[in-house]
């Protein structure tokens, strides 16, 4: 009996190790699957809390540093990507993506730069239509716009011009 | 003494500076030559009193004169003499000082150069340069002085530039022990060379625009303003392309971040002259050709001005937070007052004098697919590109910090959704525009000279899809680079072909005499060619990046890509020359068993140095496939077994360095005198320039 019980609590006891055993390699599996190259994917998408428009991937202080080891624990925790960005963005304020969260921002980040090309092509239209109906000036015009319509030939009204200038 | 001389000669040119001004605004309203040709000798003693100025900061860094506070602030005893001379422009004050001499050495030179063919313009020209040189020399003195010294008031140093009654100066030794040294980040080969390239294209444009101011302000608004200044706005334009390479390249070796390009403010600030630049130097042919566009082009050369005083300002007031920056002061509200001063006064006169009608073309627009039509659509290109990221960089940062009250980045994310449709939409009117005819084109002829190009860019896109770029996007993007770069090599065969059976040349003195007879198409051509290799540089090194980080053990490998990198050994502690400590990591790249390279990247640790005091400098192997570029990130400081590293393979990245060689060469055939159509030109427009009082042309 006594025999019985013992060889069951060493069962227990083998059974108790085997679990604690397999959960500790699990976990060390998990954590195994979160490579270096997972991260940098997120942080590359992530600006520097602090330094100047430097993307988190390759930043090289200890902060940075600590940040990277951040994501890795968040990736570990089963956290996406998207999440760990907004949670980036709740602690930094969007200075650290690099295009805003806040839903106005995003909007006029993009709306402006759309907004500016149809300006631009507005402005090929107009000066096209312009530029067909307008008449041309001639060449001398700039030169001597007091001397059109004179019945002079071009070389008088340039001599005049240039008597005129001289003369000045 | 030296500092004493230099700034003396630094004070004579501020004042010759503001009575060259008055000399000439007074000559050209009394029409005195006497009172102008004054002037014009002031500009000449600028640039004097500024070498000498200069002269004397250079003689003071390479004598180690510590009591001066720039010299102790840029340079150390264990600095090699080359980082002594490039420490001229390693911080603002010295900088600005070699800013202002290359305003006098352009102001000088183009008044030189057009004395007699620009007499008229002359004067407002002198104006117009010598207003921009004086007030950077006032920023320089009174803001920036790179000529002030230390003095002990008792037990504090202070500084000034003049000697204070009672003071004494500190030892040399003490200072020399303190001297801080250069920014690591700039004792790079490539900062040698890439600030005086990004000054020279900056400043560069002083001299077109100098000219347009004058042609405003005299009325003469024919072609003779663009005419004269048509070499300085390439001169500019390339040099600013090759300060833009550059500093790419300095990114790409220094950063240690596996890229050339992040989209920073700064390297944005510097790449908007270039757009506007760009979109001028198109827009000017159109006015000598078709007399088209007079305001347009105004307004391009202005806004490109504009753009180069903004970009000074956003880089040197720390309005923007970047890694590029590193000179950073109080002049930011004296160069916003500048900008906005030159901007609203130019935009004025371009309204004045097109409401006047002054301004109106010689010929009508003829259609879309005229030449004329495609240079405007690419110059609206042009344009939206720099719209956009001008928004990008310094519109919706600042903005939503006045508006908002919130900091936000729109970084490379922003950049790579907006900007590739209008670089695409520029190489597609690369393509197109040569093929074009000034007046008026049919589109069928249009259709028909894409074939042969076509075809060739067809036969050639194998080659990348069989190195797996095979994304549609970058299929797309391959196939509309390479046309326009195909379309550029067979218009010049074309040429050539027919020259070689007209005349029996052989090709290379057949292609040569083409780069004689036009260089502003076959140049141009060339210049095209150049942005192509880039272009199709910067798809294959955007698109197709791969990385990977890893951690090695010594004798451990990891593979990317086809390489492998074992990690051989590691050597830490290496002291160099200039007092630096370099722990590098060697490890020896692989392909196919076949052994490459052996690298040997490493970190640098400069220890006298207090902000920035270490620096990544990456191992490469370079082929014109790719880069094998390594990075040491981190390393067992205690065994030194085991080291992080990241690896890059960057395809095609080297063609971004050949493109910007091409472009040069490009640039440089492009600027070639051409004989033969200027006597003809001179012609037409010899009327004009007699009529204003102008020598010969």
């Amino acid at each position: 009996m006594r025999k019985r019980s013992a060889a069951r609590a060493i069962l227990a006891l083998a059974l108790l190790i085997a679990v604690v055993v397999a959960v500790g390699l699990a976990a060390a599996q998990d954590t195994s699957t979160v490579t270096a190259n997972d991260v940098n994917e997120i942080a590359k998408t992530l600006y520097c809390p602090v330094c100047e428009n430097i993307p988190l991937d390759t930043c090289p202080t200890a902060a940075c540093e600590d940040w990277r080891y951040e994501i890795r624990l968040m990736l570990e925790d089963g956290f996406t990507p998207d999440e760990i960005k907004a949670d980036f963005v709740r602690r930094f304020g969007d200075r650290v993506v690099g295009t805003p969260y806040d839903p106005v921002l995003r909007a006029l980040s993009f709306v402006i730069p759309i907004l500016a090309a149809v300006g631009v092509v507005a402005l090929v239209i107009y000066v096209s239509v312009r530029a067909r109906h307008t008449p041309p000036q001639h060449r001398l015009d700039a030169v001597t716009p007091a001397a059109q319509n004179d019945g002079l030939s071009l070389q008088e009204r340039l001599r005049a011009e240039i008597e005129r200038d001289i003369a000045r | 003494m030296l500092a004493e001389i230099g700034y003396v000669a630094a004070w004579l040119a501020l004042v010759v500076a503001v009575y060259s001004v008055f000399a000439a605004l007074l000559g050209a309203r009394r029409r005195s030559s006497s009172l102008i040709l004054s002037a014009r000798n002031a500009t000449f003693v600028i640039f004097g009193a500024l070498t000498v100025a200069l002269g004397t900061l250079m003689i003071a860094l390479l004598s180690q004169d510590y009591q001066i506070a720039y010299v102790w602030s840029v340079s150390n005893p264990s600095m090699p003499t080359f980082f002594r001379i490039t420490a001229l422009w390693g911080s603002q004050a010295g900088s600005l000082l070699f800013w202002c001499w290359l305003l006098s050495v352009f102001s000088a030179a183009s008044v030189a150069l057009n004395w007699r063919s620009n007499y008229r313009l002359i004067p407002y020209v002198i104006v117009f340069q010598s207003t921009i040189t004086a007030f950077f020399l006032l920023l320089s003195l009174v803001i920036e002085n790179p000529f002030n010294r230390f003095w002990l008031d008792g037990a504090e140093v202070v500084q000034s530039a003049l000697i204070p009654a009672g003071l004494a100066a500190p030892s040399e030794f003490n200072l020399a022990q303190s001297a801080r040294g250069l920014n690591p980040l700039l004792r790079h080969v490539g900062m040698a060379f890439h600030p005086p390239m990004l000054y020279l294209g900056f400043i560069g444009f002083l001299v077109p625009c100098a000219f347009a101011f004058a042609a405003l302000v005299t009325g003469d608004l024919s072609n003779n303003w663009i005419r004269a200044t048509r070499r300085w706005a390439l001169i500019a334009w390339v040099f600013l392309g090759l300060g833009l390479i550059l500093g790419g390249r300095w990114a790409y070796d220094v950063l240690g971040w596996g890229g050339y390009w992040g989209w920073d403010p700064v390297e944005n600030a510097a790449f908007l002259p270039w757009l506007v630049g760009t979109a001028y130097l198109h827009s000017i042919m159109i006015q000598e050709k078709r007399g088209l566009f007079k305001t347009w082009n105004m307004f391009l050369i202005i806004a490109t001005f504009s753009a180069v005083i903004f970009g000074t300002f956003a880089t040197r007031s720390g309005l923007v937070e970047s890694v590029h920056s590193f000179a950073r002061s109080d002049i930011g509200f004296p160069m916003l007052l500048i900008w906005f001063s030159v901007t609203l006064t130019l935009g004025g006169l371009i309204v004045w004098r097109r409401r006047r009608g002054e301004l109106r073309d010689d010929h009508t627009f003829s259609g879309i697919f005229s030449r004329e039509g495609l240079f405007l659509l690419n110059n609206f290109v042009f344009l939206a590109l720099f719209v956009v990221i001008f928004w990008g960089s310094f519109g919706a940062p600042i903005s939503s910090e006045l508006f908002f009250n919130t900091k936000i980045t729109l970084g490379v994310e922003y950049f790579t959704r907006v900007t590739p449709w209008l670089f695409l939409a520029l190489f597609i009117l690369m393509g197109i525009a040569p093929l074009s005819a000034w007046g008026a084109s049919a589109l069928a002829r249009l259709g028909r000279g894409l074939i042969v190009p076509a075809v060739l860019t067809v036969a050639t896109l194998p080659i990348f899809i069989l190195q797996g770029h095979s994304g549609m996007w970058s299929i797309i993007g391959y196939f509309f680079v390479l046309l326009a770069g195909w379309v550029a090599v067979y218009e010049t065969y074309r040429a050539l072909r027919a020259r070689v059976r007209q005349r029996g040349e052989n090709p290379i003195t057949g292609y040569l005499s083409l780069l004689r007879r036009n260089p502003r198409r076959y140049g141009g051509y060339l210049i095209h060619l150049g942005i192509v290799v880039i272009g199709v540089g910067v798809i294959g090194s955007t698109a197709y990046q791969q990385e990977t980080q890893a951690t090695l053990r010594v004798g451990e490998s990891t593979t990317i890509s086809g390489y492998t990198m074992t990690y051989d050994r590691f050597e830490g502690g290496q002291v160099a020359e200039d007092g630096r400590i370099m722990d590098i990591a060697v490890v020896s790249v692989w392909r196919n068993d076949q052994h490459l390279a052996t690298l040997r990247p490493r970190r640098d640790f400069f220890p006298n140095q207090q902000d920035m005091n270490s620096m990544t400098i990456a191992g490469a192997h370079s082929t014109l496939e790719n880069d094998f570029y390594v990075l040491l990130l981190n390393w067992d400081e205690i065994s030194q077994n085991s080291a992080t590293f990241k690896i890059y393979i960057n395809p095609l990245i080297n063609l971004v360095w050949w493109g910007g060689l091409i472009l040069i060469v490009g640039t440089l055939a492009a600027m070639y005198p051409n004989t033969a159509p200027s006597r003809v030109e001179s012609r037409v427009s010899a009327p004009d320039r007699r009529a204003f009082g102008g020598g010969r042309a």
